[in-house]
C-alpha cells in the first residue's frame, strides 16, 4: 500500500473526496511540502517585507492558483510560519523587525468582516506595518469599490465609480509592479492569474514521481501487475516526451485564455496517474489490457481504454483535451498506424501494449475467430480504436531527429504556426523562422486586402475594401506598405513576478512604428487565411480581432494627393495613379 | 393605444390613412428592403435639405437633426439629390437588360463619350474604354447586392454623400417621349415609389429626430460631426463621383440641374417609440466614436440600425399587449454540449414568444384602429399583411445578419454573430474602455433585452419580459460559450477567478473642430 495514492486520489474533483483539494487543508499534510513549488513571487514579497518595506499587497487570481500558497511561502521565508499550522482568518506577525498583517481568504469572510479587513490592511503601512491579503477577485472589487466610495462620500456617481472599476480592471490586466490608489492608501495589486504558469506543468509531473514518494511501491508484490506503478515508471521512462506534451498542451489552452491554474494542472495530472484507483483495486494478474485501458495517455484525456469515464470532465483539463477533439484529429503517422499497421514508431514496451490492442481489434475487425453467423457483426469500435492509438501515439510515439519540445505533431495537432509561435516567444526563433512568419502574415495580409493571393508581390496594397465577400474588380487604395514593413519581434515582458524569464510577447512591428499584439489564435487564423481555408455563414471562423490590425494599417498608410488604384486582372493586379485636375482625368 | 404619432399631421384624413402596421410601428418597414438600405436611406434623409411643412416655407434648414417644438405636428419633408448621371454611369452595364429604356441607352452613351473626351489622352498609357472601366468598376464594387433590379433601383453603399441616391422608378413608356439634351432625361423619373427604399430608414430618421427633439440635444452636435466624418472618410471616390456627374451636366447642356429636383416627405412613427431614445443616442454616439475602418462602420451601423429597430418593434408590442415575451434568448451554445437541446428549445420558444408580442399587438391594433365596416371585412388580409411587414421582417433581416437560425427549418431562435457581437461592444463600451463580463451582460440585457445567462433569464421573468421557466442553470454552459466566442472575436479576456473584461480595442475618433 502507497498512501501517496489515496493523497493524489483527494486532489482531483471527479470523485466525492476532495478534501485534500484546498490548500488550507494541503498545509496540514506530510506531503505538502514534498510536491509544493516555490514560486518567483513568493520570494520577491518576502524580500521587501524583510527589507522593512511597509505595503500593503493583494494577492488574487484564481481559485486553486497559488495564492494561499504562495502566503504560506512568503510566512515560512520569513520565519512566521512553521510546517503543520494551520493559518487563521486574520492574523499579525510580529517577529524581530518584521511587522505582518495577514488575511487568509477574504471570500470565506461575512460582507462586514472583508471590509474591516480589508481596511485594517489598507491602514498598515500607516501603523508601521506590511500586509498581505489574499483574495478572489469578486469579493476584493465590491469590497475596494466600497471602500472607495465610502472615503469620497457616501454617495458618488455612476461615472466615478466605472473609472474606479476601470482602474482596477487595467491593473488586474496589465499586472504591473506599480502600486494603485484607494483613495489616500497605496496597494500593490497583483493579479496571480496574469502570471503564466504553464511551466509548473512539468515540475509537478517530476514532483509526483518522485522516488520517495512511489518507493513503499518498490516492495508491493503486486507491482509488475500495478497500472499505477506502471504509469509512474512509463512517466519516468519517457519524462521528456510526456512533459513536452503537458506543456505544449498547457500552452495552447493559456494561449486561447483558457488558462489552468496550478490546482487543475495537479488534478489533471494525478488523475493521469491514478485513473483515482487505489491499491486495493490492483488486482493478482497481469494482462496488458488493463494496463492498456489505464495508461497515462487515455486518462489524460478521460479515457478508460475505448471508454469515456464518467465524471472525469468535471477536471477541467479533461474536459478541454476532450473539447479539443485531439484524438480525432487526423495525423500524418494514420496510414503507418492503421494501414499498413506499422507499430514501429513506438517504443518497446509500449509498442507491446498497443500489438495487444491491435490484435484484440483484428480479431474482431477481421472475423478471424468468428463462426458464420457471426461473419455480419459490424465492428463498432474503430473510431474508438484509432482515437486510443492516436492518444498513445501522441505521447509515446517517436519521432526521429525531432527535437521534443517544438515536436511538429503539434503543428499536426494545434494548428499550424504552433511551434513557430512557440519558438518565438521563446526566443530560441532562428531568422529564417520569423521571416517565415512575417511571410505568412503579409500574405494573409495580402490576400484581406485584394481579395487575391499572390507571394510574389512586394507591397500589400491598404485598400479600401468592403467587410463582405464580394470580390471588387478595381479597388481604390489608400497607398501601399512595403512587405519589408512588417517585422515580427519579440519584447521582454516580465516583471519580478514572473516565474520565468525568457518568455516574450510577440508583436508585429508596422512601419518601425506602431506596433501590433499576435497571440497565437490569430496567427493560426493568418496562416488558415493564406492557405486559403474558407469561411461561410453557416460555419463563420472568427476573426480574433483583425480589424484592428487593418484600421491601424491605414493609419501607417497616409494618403497623399493623387488617387490611387489597384486592377485585379486575369494575371498580375496593376496599379495606377489618377487626378483629376482642371475637368481632366489624368491617368498613369 | 393611442393616435398619436411622430410628426402627428395628416393621418387622419382617408387619403393618408396608415396601415395598421404603420400607426403601430411606424411608416413603413418592409420585407424588401435590405439592411444597407436602411442605413441609406436614413442618411439620405439625414443629409438632405429639409422643410418642416406649413412652418418653415420655402426656407431649407441644413442640420442633419433640426431641433423644433413644430416637428410634433409637422411633417418633414426633405430634398435629396437625384445624381442621376451619376447613377446611370455607375449602374446601366450591370442590371436588368429589359428595363434599360432608349433614351437611358443614349443617354448612357452621351455620358461616356462626355467623359471620355475629358480625359487626358497624350500623358495616357491606358485605353480611353480601359478608363470607363476602372472608374465604373470603382464605385460599382460599393454596390448592394441587387442583381435583379434594374439600373435606377440600384445603390450603392453610403461611402460619399454624392452616391447616396434616392430610390427612383421609370417604366420604358415613361421613359419613350423624353428627348436628349433636356432636363426630363434625369428627371423624369418617379422618386416617391418606396418599392426597396421602403421608408424603414425613415423611420429610423424620426426616431432620433424625436430623441434629439426630446431630451436628447447634448447629443445632436456629435452625432452630426460623427455622420459627417463618416461620409467624408473617402474624399477620393466623392473626387470622382463628382467629376462624374459634372461631365454628364456639362454633356447634357442643362444649366443648374443640381438644384434638387426630388422632393419627399417622411412618414411618422409611433410616439411609443420614445422610451428607447435614450438608449438609442447613447448607443449611436458611441458606436460612431469608434476609430475603424470606413467599410466596417458602414457594415456594423447597418446591423446596429437593423437590431435598434427589432428592439423597439418587439417592446413597443409586448408592453402594449401586456405579453411577457420582448426579451431575446440567444442561443450561442455549442452544439456539442449537453445543455444545447435546452438552450436550443428555450431560444426558440422565447422566438416564438417575440412574435406572439407583435402579433397580439397587431389584434388589438385592428380592434382600435379599423372600426369601419369596410375595414371588418378584410381583416384577415389586412392582418396577413400587418405580419408580412413586421414578424417576416425580421425573420428575413434576422436571417440575412446571421442572428436568426436556421436558415430553414423548424425552432427559428436569435443568436449572435461577430458583427452584432461588435457592434454591441462598440456601441456599450466607449472605445478604449473595458468592463467586466458580467457588467456588458447586464449592459446588452438592459439596453437590448438580450438574454444569456440564467440570471438575466430570471431578471427578464421577473421584469415581466419572458415566461417563467423552473430550471434555468442549463443557460449557464450558453453564458460561458458567449464568453468564448467573445474571446474568438478578441473582444473578452479572463482577468481571474471567473471575472473577465470586455474590452472595446478601438481608438476614439478624432474630430476636427
Amino acid at each position: 500500500m502507497n498512501d501517496f495514492v489515496n493523497y493524489i486520489n483527494s486532489m482531483n474533483n471527479a470523485s466525492s473526496d476532495t478534501v485534500e483539494a484546498l490548500a488550507e487543508s494541503q498545509v496540514l499534510s506530510d506531503y505538502y511540502d514534498k510536491i509544493r513549488i516555490d514560486r518567483a513571487i513568493g520570494k520577491y514579497i518576502a524580500d521587501r517585507i524583510k527589507k522593512k518595506e511597509r505595503l500593503t499587497i493583494v494577492l488574487t487570481g484564481h481559485a486553486g492558483d497559488g495564492k494561499t500558497s504562495i502566503l504560506v511561502q512568503v510566512l515560512r521565508e520569513l520565519g512566521l510560519l512553521t510546517p503543520n499550522t494551520p493559518l487563521k482568518e486574520e492574523e499579525e506577525f510580529i517577529k524581530d523587525d518584521i511587522r505582518l498583517y495577514a488575511v487568509k481568504d477574504m471570500s470565506e469572510l461575512s460582507e462586514n468582516k472583508q471590509i474591516d479587513f480589508c481596511q485594517k490592511a489598507l491602514e498598515a503601512p500607516q501603523n508601521n506595518m506590511s500586509a498581505v491579503i489574499i483574495s478572489n477577485t469578486g469579493p476584493l472589487l465590491k469590497c475596494l469599490e466600497t471602500i472607495n466610495s465610502r472615503k469620497n462620500g457616501e454617495k458618488i456617481n455612476e461615472a466615478e465609480k466605472n473609472r474606479f472599476q476601470s482602474e482596477l480592471l487595467e491593473q488586474l490586466d496589465s499586472n504591473k509592479n506599480e502600486p494603485i490608489l484607494i483613495g489616500e492608501y497605496k496597494i500593490l495589486l497583483i493579479n496571480i492569474a496574469r502570471i503564466d504558469n504553464v511551466y509548473f506543468a512539468e515540475k509537478i509531473l517530476k514532483k509526483l514521481i518522485a522516488d520517495e514518494l512511489w518507493s513503499p511501491c518498490e516492495n508491493c508484490r503486486k507491482k509488475e501487475n500495478c497500472y499505477i506503478f506502471n504509469n509512474v515508471r512509463l512517466i519516468n521512462k519517457y519524462y521528456g516526451r510526456i512533459s513536452s506534451f503537458i506543456t505544449a498542451f498547457y500552452s495552447y489552452l493559456y494561449e486561447n485564455d483558457m488558462r489552468m491554474t496550478i490546482r487543475q494542472m495537479l488534478s489533471q495530472i494525478s488523475f493521469s496517474i491514478t485513473g483515482n484507483h487505489s491499491c486495493t483495486e490492483i488486482g493478482d494478474n497481469s494482462k496488458d489490457v488493463v494496463k492498456f485501458r489505464n495508461l497515462f495517455s487515455n486518462l489524460f484525456f478521460g479515457f478508460s481504454g475505448y471508454d469515456e469515464i464518467d465524471n472525469a470532465d468535471q477536471i477541467q483539463g479533461i474536459a478541454y483535451a476532450k473539447s479539443l477533439k485531439l484524438d480525432s484529429k487526423a495525423l500524418k503517422c494514420d496510414y503507418k498506424l492503421f494501414v499498413t499497421g506499422d507499430l514501429k514508431d513506438f517504443p518497446s514496451d509500449i509498442r507491446t501494449l498497443v500489438e495487444s490492442q491491435k490484435n484484440i481489434f483484428n480479431i474482431k475487425h477481421l472475423n478471424i475467430e468468428s463462426n458464420e453467423e457471426k461473419d455480419t457483426v459490424f465492428n463498432d469500435k474503430d473510431t474508438e480504436y484509432r482515437k486510443a492509438i492516436r492518444r498513445t501515439y501522441i505521447f509515446f510515439g517517436q519521432e526521429s531527429g525531432k527535437a521534443d519540445k517544438y515536436n511538429t505533431l503539434y503543428d499536426e495537432l494545434f494548428g499550424s504556426g504552433f511551434n513557430d509561435f512557440m519558438c518565438i516567444q521563446h526566443n530560441e526563433a532562428e531568422h529564417s523562422l520569423i521571416r517565415r512568419m512575417e511571410n505568412t502574415i503579409t500574405n494573409a495580409l495580402y490576400l484581406e486586402m485584394t481579395g487575391i493571393s499572390s507571394s510574389q508581390a512586394r507591397e500589400i496594397p491598404i485598400t479600401i475594401k468592403r467587410n463582405d465577400d464580394s470580390f471588387q474588380k478595381v479597388m481604390l487604395t489608400n497607398g501601399s506598405l512595403k512587405k519589408s514593413d512588417f517585422k515580427i519581434v519579440a519584447v521582454n515582458d516580465s516583471n519580478e513576478f514572473e516565474d520565468i524569464q525568457n518568455k516574450k510577447k510577440v508583436f508585429l512591428k508596422i512601419c518601425n512604428q506602431d506596433t501590433f499584439r499576435l497571440t497565437l489564435p490569430m496567427v493560426i487564423y493568418f496562416k488558415e487565411i493564406a492557405d486559403g481555408v474558407i469561411s461561410t455563414i453557416a460555419d463563420p471562423s472568427l476573426t480574433h480581432g483583425i480589424s484592428k490590425l487593418k484600421t491601424l494599417l491605414q493609419k501607417n498608410c497616409t494618403g497623399n494627393d493623387e488617387i490611387t488604384i489597384i486592377v485585379n486582372n486575369t494575371d498580375v493586379p496593376t496599379d495606377l495613379k489618377l487626378y483629376i485636375y482642371d475637368g481632366k482625368i489624368f491617368v498613369e | 393605444m393611442t393616435d398619436k404619432m411622430y410628426p402627428n399631421d395628416e393621418l387622419r384624413t382617408d387619403k393618408n390613412k396608415y396601415s395598421v402596421q404603420s400607426r403601430l410601428f411606424g411608416h413603413r418597414i418592409k420585407p424588401q428592403q435590405t439592411r444597407y438600405e436602411y442605413l441609406v436611406e436614413f442618411l439620405q434623409v439625414a443629409i438632405a435639405k429639409k422643410r418642416i411643412m406649413d412652418v418653415t416655407g420655402e426656407n431649407e434648414i441644413t442640420d442633419y437633426f433640426p431641433v423644433s417644438k413644430d416637428i410634433e405636428n409637422h411633417a418633414i419633408e426633405y430634398m435629396p439629390v437625384s445624381n442621376m448621371g451619376l447613377k446611370r454611369f455607375i449602374f446601366f452595364n450591370n442590371s436588368r437588360l429589359d428595363t434599360k429604356s432608349d433614351i437611358d441607352k443614349k443617354a448612357y452613351q452621351l455620358c461616356l463619350e462626355t467623359i471620355g473626351s475629358s480625359l487626358d489622352k497624350d500623358n495616357s498609357l491606358e485605353s480611353e474604354k480601359y478608363i470607363i472601366y476602372i472608374l465604373q468598376n470603382i464605385l460599382y464594387g460599393f454596390s448592394i447586392e441587387n442583381a435583379g433590379r434594374s439600373w435606377f433601383n440600384k445603390n450603392l453603399l453610403p461611402i460619399c454623400p454624392e452616391v447616396i441616391f434616392p430610390e427612383s422608378l421609370a417604366t420604358k413608356k415613361d421613359r419613350s417621349n423624353v428627348k436628349l439634351y433636356s432636363e426630363e432625361v434625369d428627371s423624369s423619373f418617379s422618386f416617391n415609389s418606396y418599392t426597396y427604399m421602403a421608408r424603414g430608414g425613415e423611420v429610423y430618421y424620426l426616431h432620433l429626430l424625436h430623441a434629439v427633439n426630446n431630451g436628447g440635444l447634448e447629443y445632436k452636435e456629435r452625432l452630426e460631426k460623427q455622420i459627417g466624418k463618416m461620409l467624408d472618410s473617402m474624399p477620393e471616390i466623392s473626387e470622382i463621383s463628382r467629376f462624374i456627374q459634372n461631365e454628364w451636366q456639362k454633356g447634357l447642356d442643362v444649366s443648374d440641374s443640381n438644384t434638387p429636383v426630388v422632393k419627399k416627405k417622411c412618414g411618422a412613427i409611433p410616439v411609443e417609440y420614445g422610451y428607447r431614445d435614450e438608449y438609442t443616442l447613447s448607443e449611436i454616439t458611441t458606436f460612431m466614436d469608434n476609430h475603424i475602418q470606413p467599410m466596417e462602420k458602414i457594415n456594423l451601423f447597418s446591423c446596429g440600425i437593423v437590431l435598434q429597430i427589432f428592439r423597439l418593434m418587439t417592446t413597443t408590442a409586448a408592453k402594449g399587449s401586456h405579453t411577457a415575451g420582448s426579451a431575446w434568448v440567444m442561443d450561442v451554445c455549442d452544439k456539442n454540449k449537453k445543455e444545447y437541446a435546452e438552450v436550443k428549445k428555450l431560444s426558440s420558444r422565447c422566438f416564438l414568444m417575440n412574435e406572439e408580442c407583435i402579433i397580439k399587438y397587431i389584434d388589438m391594433g385592428i380592434e382600435y384602429h379599423c372600426t369601419k365596416p369596410q375595414d371588418r371585412e378584410k381583416i384577415p388580409k389586412i392582418r396577413e399583411d400587418a405580419e408580412k411587414d413586421t414578424t417576416k421582417v425580421i425573420r428575413k433581416l434576422g436571417k440575412s445578419m446571421g442572428i436568426i437560425i436556421p436558415l430553414s427549418g423548424a425552432n427559428m431562435r436569435f443568436t449572435l454573430s461577430e458583427d452584432v457581437i461588435k457592434f454591441l461592444v462598440m456601441s456599450l463600451i466607449p472605445a478604449g474602455s473595458k468592463v467586466t463580463f458580467d457588467r456588458f451582460l447586464d449592459l446588452i440585457y438592459e439596453h437590448f433585452e438580450i438574454v444569456v445567462s440564467p440570471e438575466h433569464y430570471e431578471r427578464a421573468v421577473s421584469e415581466n419580459k419572458a415566461v417563467y421557466q423552473k430550471n434555468v442553470t442549463f443557460l449557464q454552459t450558453n453564458k460561458i460559450d458567449f464568453a468564448q466566442k467573445l474571446k474568438n472575436c478578441g473582444l473578452l479576456r479572463d482577468l481571474s477567478d471567473a471575472t473577465a473584461i470586455v474590452e472595446n480595442p478601438y481608438e476614439r475618433e478624432e474630430y476636427e473642430n
